[in-house]
């Protein structure tokens, strides 16, 4: 008896594996790869490869006959609600534009790895551009050039961008990426706690340079020995940037110095402005004001000036204030030559629906509607409309517990001046925004952007050299009277030479060709 | 006689047959997992061929445009390659080294508890470190060199009345990452050690007594040439990997602090570092081909010589 169960109990063993493993094989590859990125924490909603033919645009099609697009989204904080959020916003595509999408949002933290992966195939249609400079997605190959669809587009869409904005996202003469409304300008500020500043009666509009700054930071020392009176603004930087225009490259290899304000191409070590900005903060690592473990900080300065810890941060700001700090303004507001292209919307090259993809794009950038349902979500759900025009969460409700809530991180979207603004920020925001952008200074490699195909392994080499100096320098935790020429000399090593010749050259036919 | 042969065919035929039999089924059995292995393994070796391309996204793995050796330039071209090359074979010679001499000092201390409870609780403990992940070790680190709140400043040298700023000085360094090394991998290597020295025939330690031989002695005759085999082999499979590196290990515990690269930055972290914003596959992919050659070459080598020496325990 017992051995005819085990011949049986074998049998079925044997024939569950084999189904399983058909089972297995016989679903859609992407369904699987699909699986494994949900599991990796990002939107539930991702199924790849998940595309109908569309037929023509022009007569009213059918939904099911309608193109899916796949539309993937920056993101800090997880949407859970997307799907509802993406149901609605297809009844409103379906309707105007005769196109359906799929939204995903992926996470700050693993934006690089799944975008990069996602643009191997065609999974992903319209994508935010982010973290990666965009010659960098250019000379991958990865973007669709778009020129051919902006010279046909509606008015309303070339209305939204001036000629310089649009120029902004041009590589080597071809428009790759349409940019998005955010602050590309930054004042770079001093970020006081509140509380003390007020306490100790500070008059911000005093603190207008470093050296008022040092003065101050030697009495907030004394008052508070127990506070650390500087932090970094995150992390082991000290504060992002300042004033030097790294000509679209964030590692700062040839620089224009002075806000953009010279056309000579320099190494930034070898500039005034470093020197002096190390020299303080140095004077002020060795007397303590500056936190001692700054190099393996892993917190945000405004996270330490909330908890109490630190008196103040140096930080690149837009036109809001953070709640609970004082801000005192030492570099006016000005824009660097990349600020267009650090983020904004593009087509996968890869794409099987050019033309819908396009559609998309200008549906995004100027129809109310849409942007409102993309960044704000549903009314009454995701927001409740306020009487001035601003919006607020939901009772019970703050911006990292909402289900779906773009408002805080406009700037990560096409067109936030469609959508209402948060009560926080008031009803005029989006103006403010704008005339905040427009009465910056402007670089004058404004639109400029670097190929580097010609100098990559010097870049490589020297991003590993800046790697080494220049958190170390900026923090002042060591001595730059000695580790500044040291640097410039690993520097020239490594080629930066060849590097600022390059990029000279490419600046003076690009201001020649203005 | 004649049939007796006849007989012994007979039987060897039969044997034969069954014996066929049996073979075709083990083979059999051998085909999933031969089949995981060609597609996981040597089939993606394909892949080798991005190191010589320079990688088009739009054009995908096979239009891609060669380059030939130009994405291997930049490992040889500046100085700090001389100094992660130096880095790299610097530590992981002294890993091997130092690890395989701890692992089976504790390896043969262990053998020699006698409590069988004692056996297993330290067994325990000591791989515990191997499991903690490097991210929390770099923490634990932090937690000791840290110069404001670390244990070392705070309690050891404030005694002595000196500060050391030690995510600056890079001399203090490859002390650190061998330590920290060290602890996390020797209770797992001491485990492999452990298993062949139980396994050491004990006749042979009553004939060293019987000879007269104290503990050392033993050890020394007995217990070593035992695991002779068992360290060729975790050295010769140590040098294959000689070119690379913990990633972990030198890219979180300093946390990737900028002064201390000449003495803690290896091949890995500088193709991460120069490469991480740039996603040049192809250069990444060159760094890979790279390595994996020359510890090839070395694993090669070494078996090799170990032939010359000892036929038995080269490994092919």
């Amino acid at each position: 008896m017992s051995k005819i169960l085990k011949k049986l109990s074998v049998m079925m063993l044997c024939i569950t594996m084999i189904v399983i493993s058909v089972i297995g094989c016989g679903s859609n590859a992407g369904s699987t790869e699909s699986e494994v990125k949900a599991n990796e924490g990002t939107n539930s909603g991702n199924d790849g490869a998940d595309t109908q033919e569309g037929a023509g645009d022009t007569e009213k099609i059918d939904v099911k006959d309608m193109v899916t697009l796949n539309f993937t989204l920056f993101s800090i904080y997880d949407f859970s609600d997307a799907a509802a959020v993406q149901e609605k916003l297809n009844e409103i595509l379906a309707e105007k534009y005769q196109i359906q999408v799929k939204l995903t949002f992926i996470n700050s933290g693993s934006w690089t790895q799944q975008t990069n992966l996602m643009l191997t195939s065609d999974e992903v249609d319209v994508l935010t551009l982010f973290k990666t400079p965009l010659s960098t997605y250019v000379s991958n190959g990865q973007l669709l050039p778009l020129d051919d669809y902006y010279e046909n587009a509606s008015d309303a869409f070339k209305s939204v961008w001036s000629e310089d904005e649009i120029n902004g996202t041009r590589v080597n003469g071809s428009l790759y990426s349409i940019t998005n409304l955010r602050n590309f300008a930054n004042t770079y500020d001093v970020m006081m706690s509140k509380e003390i500043a007020e306490e100790m009666k500070i008059d911000p509009a005093g603190i207008n340079s470093l050296e008022a700054l040092d003065e101050l930071l030697y009495k907030v020392k004394e008052a508070y020995p127990d506070l650390y009176a500087m932090v970094p603004q995150t992390g082991a930087k000290m504060s992002g940037g300042w004033t030097w225009d790294g000509l679209g490259d964030q590692s700062y290899i040839g620089v224009l110095a002075d806000c953009g304000q010279t056309d000579k191409v320099e190494n930034l070590l070898a500039t005034d402005d470093f020197k002096d900005y190390c020299a303080y903060t140095h004077k002020w690592y060795q007397d303590g004001l500056i936190m001692a473990d700054a190099l393996s900080n892993t917190e945000t300065g405004y996270q330490l000036v909330k908890n109490g810890k630190a008196f103040c941060y140096l930080s690149n700001n837009s036109n809001v204030v953070p709640a609970g700090i004082t801000m005192a303004n030492v570099i006016p507001a000005w824009t660097e030559s990349n600020s267009y292209a650090s983020i904004s919307y593009g087509i996968n090259a890869a794409t099987k629906h050019p033309d819908e993809s396009w559609k998309l794009m200008e549906a995004i950038y100027t129809d109310a509607e849409v942007a409102t349902l993309l960044i704000d979500g549903i009314e009454g759900i995701h927001y409740v409309l306020n009487e001035d025009g601003t919006i607020s969460y939901p009772e019970g409700y703050d911006v990292s517990t909402i289900p779906y809530g773009g408002a805080d991180q406009y700037w990560s979207f096409p067109n936030a001046a469609l959508s209402l603004p948060l009560q926080a920020n008031g009803a005029d925001f989006f103006e403010e925004l704008t005339a905040f952008n427009q009465n910056s200074s402007i670089s004058i490699a404004s639109g400029f952007s670097f190929d580097s195909t010609s100098v990559t392994d010097e870049y490589s080499a020297c991003i590993n050299v800046m790697d080494k100096y220049y958190n170390a320098l900026m923090c002042g935790t060591i001595d730059p009277e000695t580790s500044i020429p040291m640097a410039i000399n690993e520097l020239e090593d490594a080629g930066i030479s060849k590097i600022i010749e390059a990029k000279q050259e490419q600046l003076n036919a690009f201001l020649a060709g203005k | 006689m004649a049939k007796n042969k006849s007989l012994e065919a007979g039987k060897t035929k039969k044997k034969n047959k069954s014996l066929n039999k049996c073979t075709f089924a083990l083979y059999t059995m051998m085909i999933p997992g031969v089949l995981y292995l060609l597609i996981n393994n040597y089939i993606p070796m394909a892949g080798l061929l991005i190191a010589f391309k320079k990688f088009d996204y739009s054009l995908g793995f096979f239009k891609s445009g060669w380059v030939g050796l130009k994405n291997f330039q930049y490992l040889f071209q500046t100085k700090d390659a001389m100094i992660i090359t130096r880095n790299t074979l610097l530590y992981n010679g002294t890993f091997i080294l130092l690890g395989t001499l701890l692992a089976v000092t504790v390896a043969i201390m262990l053998n020699e508890l006698r409590s069988m409870k004692a056996k297993k609780i330290f067994q325990t403990f000591i791989l515990v470190p191997y499991l903690i992940s490097m991210v929390v070790v770099s923490y634990i680190v932090y937690a000791f060199l840290s110069q404001d709140n670390g244990f070392i400043n705070n309690t050891i040298l404030s005694g002595l009345g000196i500060r050391i700023n030690w995510y600056i000085e890079p001399k203090y360094w490859p002390f650190i990452l061998t330590i920290v090394y060290l602890w996390k991998t020797f209770g797992y290597n001491s485990i492999i050690y452990f298993a062949t020295v139980i396994g050491i025939d004990t006749t042979l330690y009553e004939a060293a007594v019987v000879d007269g031989a104290n503990k050392w002695k033993q050890i020394w005759h007995v217990t070593l040439p035992g695991l002779k085999s068992t360290i060729i082999t975790m050295v010769l499979l140590g040098v294959g990997r000689i070119f690379y590196s913990d990633f972990g290990l030198f890219y979180q515990v300093p946390m990737n602090s900028g002064p201390l690269s000449n003495a803690t930055s290896t091949i890995d972290t500088y193709v991460y570092k120069g490469l991480t914003i740039l996603n040049d596959v192809g250069r990444a992919s060159a760094a890979g081909f790279y390595q994996s050659l020359v510890g090839f070459a070395l694993v090669l080598t070494a078996n090799m010589i170990v032939r010359k020496i000892d036929n038995e325990n080269a490994l092919f």
